[in-house]
């Protein structure tokens, strides 16, 4: 990362768009804690990042989510709601919501270890919504998903923002972006290149998409 | 915080139990158990010391190679497969993380050596007729005995990659069943030899103090205060070893 100055209000969804490389996920992990920065400060509701109390509050999907294979999906929520100290009956409550909100009832009783990429991706989004979260972090949520599922993925950060919460998320398809974002970052070697609402991008006077201007703006810092 | 680390143990024991192959391990002991038979009934006289010489061979065994193997992936494959990174973006302190992923490797492996012990245990009575508890005072042994070594492994394995981990731990295995040898190198040799043994005497624990063999076998009464210390040195590795391998765990990089 180089000199990267983000933040991001509550109730927004903030799209973090940029090339491969460019310090998206890095940007993510500093953020989670999993790395330090060697300069600046990450701040998560005003508090250092990297203290885990501040995680109470937070909920994250990682790249290509690798949860406890020998576990069903029922059983993997469960203790992770058990992580963050909830009631037993609170979880199971919230195992249903989630499990109606995202349409993964076989999920629950196979072992992850047979469960197919979306199916994987969706209990990873459940284990990020069991808390209910003010702030969900998606680290490339969409990767992999067949239509149906980045639809499903789609209507479920938008229900997440109607609750209140605030949304960020990496991804590279920029159609899943320009659909449901309020804000972009686009991030190139480490620098945030353009940041602007979604509704300016879209009612842009010179009429280009998204993409034309991803191209345009990554091309000028190559 | 502890029912956070109360539910990490737990799911690694239940990781553990659903991968198989520390139950494949407690078959191949239980075979082992019954193939001390096959070597006890080659022996004429003594018959009793045979079966328990190669029983508690068999526990031991078993034991290294789930510490070995197991101890070493416990934290190390979940960092290395990013599956840690789920539970650590809970509120969760790594440290914590880490002692939760321990106790529960710790259980599974104290389960599986009580298992044996007691298969062991009624083996023997149906073999030679006779009921010997000290049995369970060897198993209890192996037990502590692994614990250390495993302390270490959760060291090594905070500073270096799997396989090095696993090569270490026996190297500190296998010296530490000589340690008293050292004793007889540093009385002559150079004078780096002699610092190596000292650091070396100092720094790995004598396995030879949980040797359980000699006790079970002569059914020698173990005086308490001997336990007590064996319990409160292997309380000291597992604190030290513990503790420094969460400091190590705080600052690495989990990219």
């Amino acid at each position: 990362m180089n000199g990267l100055n983000l933040e991001v209000g509550s109730g927004e969804i903030y799209g973090f768009l940029g090339p491969n490389g460019a310090g998206k996920t890095t940007t993510i992990k500093i953020l989670m804690g999993f790395l330090k920065s060697t300069s600046g400060k990450a701040l998560l509701f005003g508090e250092n990042a990297s203290h885990w109390k501040v995680r109470e509050r937070v909920g994250f999907l990682p790249e290509n989510p690798n949860i406890y294979p020998y576990l069903t999906g029922r059983q993997a929520l469960y203790i992770i709601g058990k992580y963050f100290s909830m009631p037993r009956k609170r979880i199971l409550k919230r195992i249903e919501e989630l499990s109606a909100e995202l349409g993964m009832e076989r999920e629950l009783s196979l072992p992850i270890r047979q469960h197919s990429r979306g199916m994987a991706q969706r209990i990873g989004l459940a284990q990020a919504l069991i808390n209910e979260p003010d702030l969900i972090l998606l680290d490339e949520p969409m990767n992999g998903l067949d239509p149906i599922g980045r639809k499903m993925f789609r209507e479920a950060i938008l229900r997440q923002r109607d609750a209140g919460r605030t949304v960020f998320f990496s991804s590279h398809i920029l159609s899943d972006i320009e659909m449901i974002c309020t804000r972009i970052g686009l991030l190139n070697r480490g620098r945030i290149i353009l940041e602007q609402p979604m509704s300016e991008i879209l009612n842009r006077p010179d009429g280009k998409s998204l993409e034309e201007i991803f191209m345009e703006k990554v091309s000028e810092t190559i | 915080m502890i029912g956070r680390i109360y539910w990490i143990a737990l799911n690694t024991v239940i990781e553990f139990v659903r991968d198989r192959s520390v139950t494949g391990f407690l078959f191949i002991g239980i075979l082992f158990i019954l193939g001390g038979a096959v070597v006890a009934d080659l022996s004429f006289v003594e018959k009793q010391k045979m079966y328990i010489d190669t029983g508690l061979g068999a526990i031991f065994i078993v034991s290294v190679f789930i510490t070995l193997l197991a101890g070493t992936n416990v934290i190390d494959r979940e960092l290395r497969e990013k599956q840690a990174l789920c539970a650590l973006a809970k509120p969760i302190p790594r440290a914590a993380w880490m002692a939760g992923k321990f106790a529960g490797y710790l259980f599974t492996l104290g389960a599986v050596i009580f298992l044996l012990t007691s298969f062991f245990f009624f083996y023997i009575k149906l073999q030679v007729g006779l009921w010997i508890p000290m049995i369970f005072v060897g198993g209890l042994f192996i037990y502590l005995e692994m614990i250390v070594l495993s302390s270490y492994i959760l060291l090594f394995s905070m500073i270096t990659s799997q396989y090095m981990s696993l090569f270490f731990a026996l190297l500190v295995l296998i010296i530490g069943h000589m340690i008293d040898d050292l004793k007889i190198y540093w009385a002559s040799g150079s004078e780096a030899a002699r610092f190596i043994t000292h650091a070396l005497f100092y720094v790995l624990p004598n396995m030879k103090t949980y040797l359980a063999t000699p006790i079970v076998n002569g059914n020698i009464p173990v005086p308490s205060n001997y336990v007590i210390a064996l319990l409160c040195s292997t309380t000291l590795y597992v604190l030290i070893a513990g503790i420094l391998a969460g400091l190590l765990l705080n600052r690495k990089e989990l990219a």
